[in-house]
């Protein structure tokens, strides 16, 4: 019973803490930049009609208190994804090698986001973290010459017709 | 209704007061020269979210002494964040995410809908 006291008690001040600390670590790797991210993603996550696993229906508080607390654990692991990266690669002294381990990461996210079931959390966050996650390695990779292009296009390419031939064969019978 | 409603009132009084006190403290003990600003926050969020997790069965005080703790502590943050090493930030941030990914695993899977009951086709009599 206390215990379950605690839990309730703490879940809104964490959650809180969370996305503060999104904001801030945000912040302090892309500046102005993180303000239209979390104005989008804010949109996306409370204004639309995504409910993120939460019970079906509409109206009833304790749903809208359901969905918001989705929509910030989404919202923060898909930021927190690429900040990762960002100073996994910072540590690293921007090396190719740590940049693919980081690309396989990101493609990693996003196909775990995309074949993952019973857990709409989950998913939409390692698709849209892992999607911005790959956007800024791309970006980080062509600053770093041609054979990197081509490696990462060609893992790219690689990983987009694997999800294709798994994820959208048509089935004849 | 009225009760919930008190609740979250003192709730919001015991925030701003707490939160007040921390702030009016830390001034006068750095303008003293007592004792240090930032540390006078840091030992300030530390006992609010201590006192916070100890009452927690009265849920005004709880609360507004854990949400009197975030402020300060991301205060803090804001403050000393972009400092920080960054082997430690990438150790924050990672160990931040496997949290949320054991949360989201627990305790944030899709609640099953409920099976709709078919309709009777049966006149109403």
């Amino acid at each position: 019973m206390h215990m379950e006291l605690l839990a309730v008690a703490l879940l809104w001040p964490l959650l809180l803490l969370l996305v503060g600390f999104v904001f801030i670590s945000g912040w302090n790797i892309s500046g102005l930049l993180i303000l239209p991210i979390v104005v989008i993603f804010f949109i996306f996550a409370f204004g639309g009609n995504v409910r993120l696993g939460s019970a079906p229906g509409i109206g009833d508080e304790r749903q809208q208190l359901d969905r918001t607390r989705r929509g910030m654990v989404a919202f923060s692991i898909a930021l927190l994804l690429p900040m990762f990266v960002e100073y996994l690669l910072k540590v690293s002294g921007n090396n190719l090698p740590t940049m693919i381990l980081a690309l396989v990461f990101g493609f990693g996210a996003v196909i775990w986001g995309m074949f993952i079931r019973h857990n709409k959390v989950l998913a939409y966050a390692n698709i849209t973290g892992g999607a911005l996650t790959i956007v800024y390695l791309y970006f980080q990779l062509w600053s770093l010459g041609q054979l990197a292009q081509i490696v990462a296009t060609a893992f790219g390419l690689v990983v987009a017709i694997v999800i294709s031939v798994i994820k959208f064969r048509d089935k004849l019978a | 209704m009225k009760n919930n409603l008190a609740k979250i009132l003192f709730g919001i009084v015991i925030f701003l007061f707490s939160v007040a006190l921390a702030y009016f403290t830390a001034n006068y003990l750095s303008t003293t020269g007592a004792f240090d600003y930032w540390g006078t926050l840091a030992l300030f969020a530390c006992a609010y979210a201590v006192v916070g997790i100890g009452i927690v069965m009265i849920f005004p005080i709880s609360l507004g002494f854990l949400f009197s703790a975030d402020v300060l502590i991301l205060h803090l943050l804001i403050n000393y964040y972009g400092e920080w090493a960054d082997v430690l930030k990438l150790i924050t941030v990672g160990a931040v995410i496997l949290i949320l990914y054991i949360a989201c695993a627990e305790w944030l899977k899709d609640v099953e809908e409920a099976p709709v009951s078919p309709i009777s086709n049966t006149p109403i009599s």
